[in-house]
Parts: C-alpha cells; sequence; structure tokens
C-alpha cells in the first residue's frame, strides 16, 4: 500500500482537479435539456382562476414560450425571487408566460405568499410535488426553460439573478 | 505611512525572511554547522514580528475605517461594532490566511527555542526547515494571489460589512481562532515527524510530539465544541451538528491526532507503531490542509464555504506536498522501523492500537463521506449528496466500540490480564447492564439506554482505577485516602489528566445520545397577545417591535413562558426572540433564544412576523434534552488536557529522566 504513495497522492490530486477545473459546479443538468417539456395540468391557485380557468400546465401547442417556475411559500430564496419574476412577468407577458408551481406546500400559505407579493402571473398548486416525478426537480426554486415548440432549453436551479433571468428570456424569445 | 503600505511591505518581508530561514535550516542540515541553526533560531523570532506587524496593520486599518485596503473595503464597514471590528481580520479569506501564518510563525518561534535542547541538532534543521516551508508557502499565497492590503484606487465611503453570520455572536471571536491554533498547531508534530525520519532517529521524537500533538489537539477540541454551539445558538435549526464538509474538515484532523495520541503511549512504553505514528501525524496535517483546501476552493459545496478563488490550486498543491513528503519519507523509512516486537492484543498496548485503528476507520469514514459526491460526479456525471443520514449510521456503531474500548484500555495491564483485571472488567459489564436495562425501564429507547450503560460502565472503568491507586498508596505508606488521591492526582498527571477527559467524553456521549434521540420541534403562528400551550409551557406573544442598531435593523417579538407542568421546568421566564436584518444580506437571519436548563433547553426562534400591521408572529419552539451538557462536556475535556499539560516540577524531571535511549 504504502510503495505505491506516489499513485494515492496522484489519484487524490487528479480528483480534486478535476473538482476544481468543473465549469459550474453548481449546476445540475437535467436530462430534459433538448428533449420536449412533460405534459401535465394541475389545478390553478385561487386568484388566478377568473382569468385563466380551472386548470393550467405544460401541453402541445402552447405557442408560447413557458418559464416554469417551481417554488414553495417555505423557501427563502423564493422570497427574493418572486418579486424579480413578477416585474418580468409585467414586462414580457404577452410574448412569455411565467408558470409558478407550487410544490410541498400548505395552499393557505401559498396564498398568503401570493398576496404579500402580488404575484399576478399564474401559479399551479401541487401540494406533493407530483411534477417532480417527470421534472425531477432537485430543490426549490428551480426553474425550467422551454421554448415556443416546448422544448426544455435550460434547467435553472436555485435563486436566478436578474441577469440569468433575462439571459433565459432573451434566449427563448430568439 | 499607512497601514496598506505598512502591512504589504511586512507581508514581503515575511516571505524572504521565511524563505531565508528554509535556506538557513537547509545548510545548517548539509553542513552540520551549528551557526546557521542559530541563525535561523533567530530569524524565526524576526518573521514573527514581521508577520505581527502585518497583523497589527490589518487590525489598524478596519479599526481607522481605511476603506483603500481592499479587504477592509470589502469585509468591514464603519458602523461595524468595536469587537465586530477586531474579528473581522478572520471574517473572510485573506485574513484568515494573515492569522493562520501569523500563528505559524509563532509556533516556528517556539520550536526554534528548543532547537539545540530538547530537539537534538540532527533533527533541530529539518524541523525548522519543514516549518520554515509552511510559512514560504502561506506568506506566498497572500503576496501573489490573496494579497489581503490590495489598494482600492477610489476608495468606498463605507465598506459592504462584515459576513452577518459572524456578527450575530461573540463566539465568532473565539471559535476561528482556536480552530486556527489547533490546525497550525499539527505543523509542528508533522515537522518533528519529518525531522525524525530525516534525520533516521525513530524513537526520541515521540515524547515531545506527544506533547505537541496535545496541545493542537486541545485547541482542535476546544474550537469544535464552541463550533459546536456557535452552530446551535446561532443557525436556529436547534441542532450542534450537521455533517457539513466543513464540520468533517475539523473533525477529520482531530480524529487522526486523538489516534496518534494513543499510539505514541505504546511508542513511548514499548518502541512499538513506530509506522502508525508517522503515518497518523502526516495524515492529521494533511488533513488540516485538506479541510483548508476545501472551505476555499469550490470543490465541495458547504455552508461554511469562502468565497472560491485561485488559491485553491495553491491550496491543493500544498496538500500534495505535504502528503507527498510525508508519506514518501515513510515508505523510504519503513523498512528500518519494522516492529520489534508483537501486539499482544490483550493488553493495553492492544487496545491503544484497537482504539487507534477505529479513530483511524471513522476518519476514513467522513473523508470517504466527504468526497463521495465527488467521486460520483467525475464517475458517472451525476450529482448526489452523502448527509447526515450516512454519517450518524456509520458513527453509531463506531462511537459504541470506542466507547467499549476507551473503558477497558486503562484498566488492562501492559501486560498480560490478571485476575484482578478479570474482577474490574466484570464490574464494568454489569455497569453497563445495569445501566442499559435501567434505560429501557424508563421507557427510553434502546440507544438512549446503551448510551446510559455505558456512561455508567467508563464511570466504572475511571472509579476502579482512581480507586485502586489510593487504596494502595493509602495502605503503603499510612496515609489517609484523601492526601493519597491528592498527592497521585499531582505525580500522575497524564494517568489523571487522561481521566478527566475520558469522562469529558462518555458524558458528551450521553448527552449527543439523548439530544439527538429527543429533540422535538414545534411551530405555530400567534396572534399578539394569544397564549400557545405546548410541551409543559406557556407561550404568550406580547408584542412585535422594531429596533435600529447601528450595523443592523431588527425586529423584535417578545414572548413570555411559564412551565406548567414538570415537563417544561425551567423555561420561566421573558425572552426577545428577534430576526435580524443586516444590509448585505438578502434574507432575515434569526437570533434564537436559548433558556439552558439542566435538563431540557428551550430554543424559541422568531420565523416570521406581519410586515404590514405587526399583529402576529410565527415562533418555532425546540425543546432539546441534555445539551447543557455537552457544553460542560467540552470544558472537561478541555481542563482534562490543560491537567496534563500544566508545567509543574514533575514533569519536567520526568521528562529528563524518561528513556531517550531507544534510537
Amino acid at each position: 500500500m504504502l510503495r505505491f504513495w506516489p499513485v494515492w497522492v496522484l489519484l487524490l490530486g487528479g480528483l480534486f482537479y478535476w473538482g476544481m477545473q468543473r465549469p459550474n459546479k453548481d449546476e445540475l443538468q437535467s436530462v430534459l435539456v433538448g428533449k420536449p417539456a412533460p405534459s401535465f395540468s394541475l389545478p390553478l391557485l385561487a386568484p388566478y382562476r377568473a382569468q385563466y380557468g380551472p386548470e393550467m400546465g405544460i401541453r402541445e401547442g402552447l405557442g408560447k414560450p413557458v418559464l416554469l417556475n417551481i417554488w414553495a411559500s417555505w423557501c427563502i430564496p423564493c422570497r427574493t425571487e418572486a418579486p424579480l419574476l413578477e416585474r418580468f412577468h409585467q414586462q414580457y407577458k404577452d410574448q412569455v408566460l411565467i408558470l409558478g408551481v407550487n410544490v410541498q406546500d400548505s395552499e393557505t400559505e401559498a396564498l398568503k405568499f401570493i398576496q404579500q407579493y402580488g404575484l399576478t402571473f399564474p401559479s399551479v398548486y401541487d401540494g406533493r410535488g407530483r411534477i417532480g416525478i417527470e421534472y425531477g426537480y432537485y430543490g426549490v426554486p428551480e426553474t425550467f426553460v422551454i421554448d415556443r415548440k416546448g422544448t426544455v432549453l435550460a434547467r435553472h436551479a436555485g435563486e436566478l439573478s436578474e441577469a440569468q433571468l433575462r439571459g433565459y428570456i432573451e434566449q427563448v424569445l430568439r | 505611512m499607512t497601514p496598506g503600505l505598512l502591512g504589504g511591505v511586512s507581508l514581503v518581508a515575511a516571505l524572504i525572511l521565511s524563505a531565508l530561514g528554509l535556506v538557513l535550516a537547509v545548510l545548517a542540515y548539509s553542513l552540520r554547522d551549528g551557526r546557521y541553526l542559530e541563525a535561523a533560531k533567530r530569524l524565526s523570532l524576526l518573521t514573527l514580528l514581521a508577520a505581527a506587524t502585518s497583523f497589527g496593520a490589518l487590525e489598524w486599518a478596519i479599526l481607522t475605517d481605511d476603506f483603500s485596503v481592499s479587504y477592509v473595503a470589502n469585509h468591514s464597514s464603519a458602523s461595524n461594532p468595536l469587537w465586530v471590528k477586531l474579528v473581522t481580520p478572520w471574517a473572510a479569506l485573506e485574513g484568515s490566511i494573515l492569522l493562520w501564518a501569523l500563528l505559524q510563525t509563532a509556533y516556528t518561534w517556539l520550536v526554534g527555542l528548543r532547537a539545540g535542547q530538547s530537539l537534538d541538532v540532527w533533527r533541530a534543521p529539518v524541523a525548522l526547515g519543514t516549518l520554515f516551508a509552511v510559512q514560504v508557502f502561506f506568506f506566498a499565497v497572500m503576496v501573489f494571489v490573496a494579497h489581503p492590503f490590495d489598494a482600492v484606487p477610489n476608495p468606498p465611503p463605507d465598506g459592504r460589512g462584515t459576513n452577518p453570520l459572524l456578527q450575530n455572536h461573540w463566539m465568532m471571536a473565539v471559535h476561528p481562532v482556536l480552530m486556527y491554533l489547533g490546525f497550525v498547531g499539527l505543523s509542528v508534530p508533522f515537522a518533528y515527524a519529518v525531522a525524525a525520519m530525516v534525520a533516521r532517529r525513530y524513537q526520541s521524537w515521540i515524547f515531545e510530539t506527544r506533547w505537541w500533538t496535545l496541545v493542537a489537539w486541545g485547541f482542535l477540541t476546544a474550537a469544535i465544541f464552541t463550533g459546536k454551539w456557535w452552530s446551535y445558538e446561532i443557525l436556529g435549526w436547534g441542532g450542534y451538528w450537521a455533517w457539513d464538509p466543513v464540520e468533517n474538515a475539523s473533525i477529520i484532523p482531530w480524529l487522526l491526532a486523538t489516534a496518534f495520541l494513543h499510539t505514541a503511549q505504546v511508542q513511548e512504553r514499548k518502541g512499538l507503531f513506530k509506522g502508525w505514528n508517522f503515518a497518523f501525524i502526516t495524515l492529521a496535517f494533511a488533513a488540516t490542509v485538506f479541510g483548508t483546501f476545501l472551505t476555499r476552493s469550490g470543490v465541495i459545496q458547504s455552508v461554511h464555504a469562502f468565497a472560491s478563488g485561485p488559491v485553491g490550486a495553491w491550496f491543493l498543491l500544498f496538500l500534495l506536498g505535504v502528503m507527498a513528503v510525508g508519506l514518501g519519507l515513510l515508505a523510504r523509512v519503513s523498512s528500518e522501523i519494522r516492529e520489534a516486537g508483537e501486539v499482544r492484543w490483550k493488553s493495553r498496548e492492544g487496545a491503544l492500537l484497537a482504539g487507534a485503528l477505529f479513530f483511524g476507520t471513522f476518519a476514513f469514514v467522513v473523508v470517504l463521506g466527504t468526497l463521495w459526491p465527488l467521486v460520483v460526479e467525475v464517475v458517472s456525471g451525476a450529482k448526489v449528496s452523502v448527509g447526515a443520514p450516512f454519517f450518524n449510521q456509520v458513527s453509531v456503531p463506531l462511537g459504541i466500540f470506542m466507547l467499549l474500548l476507551m473503558g477497558i484500555g486503562p484498566v488492562l495491564p501492559w501486560r498480560n490480564t490478571q485476575a484482578e483485571v478479570v474482577r474490574n472488567l466484570a464490574a464494568m459489564l454489569v455497569a453497563l447492564g445495569v445501566g442499559t436495562l435501567l434505560g429501557l425501564a424508563l421507557g427510553l429507547s434502546l440507544g438512549v439506554s446503551l448510551a446510559i450503560g455505558l456512561f455508567a460502565y467508563n464511570l466504572t472503568a475511571i472509579w476502579l482505577m482512581v480507586a485502586q491507586g489510593v487504596r494502595e498508596r493509602s495502605r503503603s505508606l499510612g496515609i489517609p485516602a484523601g492526601q493519597a488521591l491528592w498527592e497521585l492526582a499531582a505525580s500522575h498527571k497524564r494517568r489523571f489528566g487522561s481521566h478527566i477527559v475520558h469522562f469529558g467524553v462518555a458524558l458528551a456521549a450521553l448527552s449527543i445520545a439523548f439530544s439527538q434521540t429527543y429533540r422535538v420541534t414545534e411551530q405555530k403562528t400567534l396572534q399578539v397577545g394569544e397564549t400557545w400551550q405546548t410541551r409543559g409551557l406557556e407561550i404568550r406573544l406580547l408584542s412585535i417591535g422594531a429596533r435600529e442598531e447601528s450595523n443592523r435593523f431588527a425586529a423584535i417579538a417578545p414572548i413570555e413562558v411559564r412551565s406548567t407542568s414538570r415537563e417544561g421546568w425551567g423555561a420561566d421566564g421573558r425572552y426577545e426572540t428577534r430576526l435580524n436584518f443586516y444590509p448585505q444580506m438578502g434574507s432575515p437571519l434569526a437570533t434564537p433564544v436559548v433558556r439552558y436548563s439542566l435538563y431540557n433547553d428551550y430554543y424559541f426562534v422568531l420565523m416570521q412576523f406581519d410586515q404590514e400591521k405587526g399583529q402576529w408572529a410565527t415562533i418555532k419552539l425546540i425543546v432539546t434534552p441534555m445539551v447543557w451538557w455537552l457544553w460542560v462536556a467540552g470544558l472537561i475535556i478541555v481542563l482534562g488536557t490543560l491537567y496534563i499539560l500544566w508545567p509543574t516540577g514533575a514533569r519536567v524531571t520526568s521528562r529528563q529522566m524518561s528513556p531517550m535511549a531507544g534510537d
């Protein structure tokens, strides 16, 4: 064992070197990227039913790019992300659909959150986080960027910064 | 002269002096000339002064709000209270490396004082050279990649402020310094080991190294406990240990140093385990560098991670260098340090080796769990995380075995087992059984009952050993038992100190078992004036207010707590739960209020509050039994270590008389 010490040292060094060279250490690649977004339909939360109907989701022929944002009221980064999403929704609502999916949450808490941040983009309710089965989200917040044809362009784990969000929107509008 | 200039110049001076010291040490070794050694010793003091000047300049810049220094502009603020400013040097990357380097120069200087005396002239140049080389690394990192004194061309009117997590509790003034004292302290045993292997003197190093290791170990222990306490009081989740990569980084060197402290005794006495001792020390020091590398390279995600920068690659090279030197030397001398005798497992040496192997295994498991996500990502590209469940599962059985060995080891004699020992072991096993059954009879879980049993078992072991010694002494000298105990404790400091430390460890294990098993968490949203009855407590939300403080804004929700039954005993009082808002942080930081009692800790956290009308607040209550004893245990362990280290006339003579003829 000891005779081979240079091998151990080099192995460890190689592992760490590789670990440091990764381009984006926080990035989570999704197998969905480049594939059609799984379709679903979930009940909308109460404030949005008047405008959008009882249910909403991803289905074929939506004809509009979608930013699918998975959130929960208990998630702290979601609190900084919510006002940002709302601002972009106001700006781009005719071109891009920002669709929230409230997961692993109680409906009352979710409504409180929506009220607190005055969110006007629609959110569906998925109390048990079933959407995770097909989308495989890792945590909240997480955002899937879906183009006009329904193909997943990107998956973003964690809070979106303003620049990142702008980048994604420009990407789907291209 | 500005603080930035003074600091920068003294940093470069320290780098040059360290490099010179290294050259002098190499000359002293290769030319066998004592004059070079003498010069290197003097140089170590100059380096210490240069490093201290540099550190002082950083403090000066911070205290005078000199935002033309990049470190101050990035990590301090004029509005910080004085104590925060004083601890700001180790609140971020560059400053913490400076503190590390300063402590390193201090240790090198202390080692220099021993050179030519207890550290003989063959080993002294190598030991000093190793330490100077370590210093060269740290100062070079600062001078070339992480310069604390970089100038800011257009100084801002105010700095960005200090990391709020560090401002939130006074413990941050203490914990990092202790951690660095422990980490840096392990460089000295490493230097001694390198010296022993280079000079091919495999026995004499062990006496003094054990002492140095114990110093570093004591600091590390204190650091780990204060870190736990900090996390308990600040992070607001009610626990004190999360198996975060950086927590692991502190426990790995601790485990390896602990292993060494045990096997070193066998080498001291019987000349065995030389290879193990070199390996444990090398790996313990490498583990400190590994921990530093983990936190500063961004290789593994962690809550503690410093912003990852260019220093990662430097620390990686340093880590590999340390391992290459240590393991390479060990491979070279391994044929010369073959064991002379055989290990008798049913004796003290067997128990000590078994204990050390457990510590080593534990360290290996922690390393594996910490690195596993990276390994998986290399092999399959998948992201996985190894969390507390894995570590908890493996540490419970390992912990049980270690507690068992901790009792047996000191009871076993160095020679073969005798009848009296068998009697003692029987008594301990009875204590183990009775304690466990008592726990089960009280309706406690099996794990906790076993922890009670193991506590009783270890207590019995200590009692038997102390009582036996006292009995023999008081009988043979005809003195009262109290006097015999006093004299024994004074003359056998190592043995009594280790009893104290072992008692502390047993108590810590008991506290961990209780607190991890019986923690309860509850949460409720209360209207102002509303009362919440739970867990034998009556909690009333009194009001919701706000307070502007110099460095933060605080939302405060005072509550009044009354105990209504025995379950809530000791919780009465009025508490100010609060959320602190720092300008440099997006989300508020909760400061839990902890009410300690001899049994239950009551932990109140303000989770949320009505920001518009101030009418409701969500309060989290965490009740955890016996946490208080964990802090007591930490204190006992540190005091026990101090007791062993405390210099007395007796210790000095015993060292002078200790056999040096093993070489």
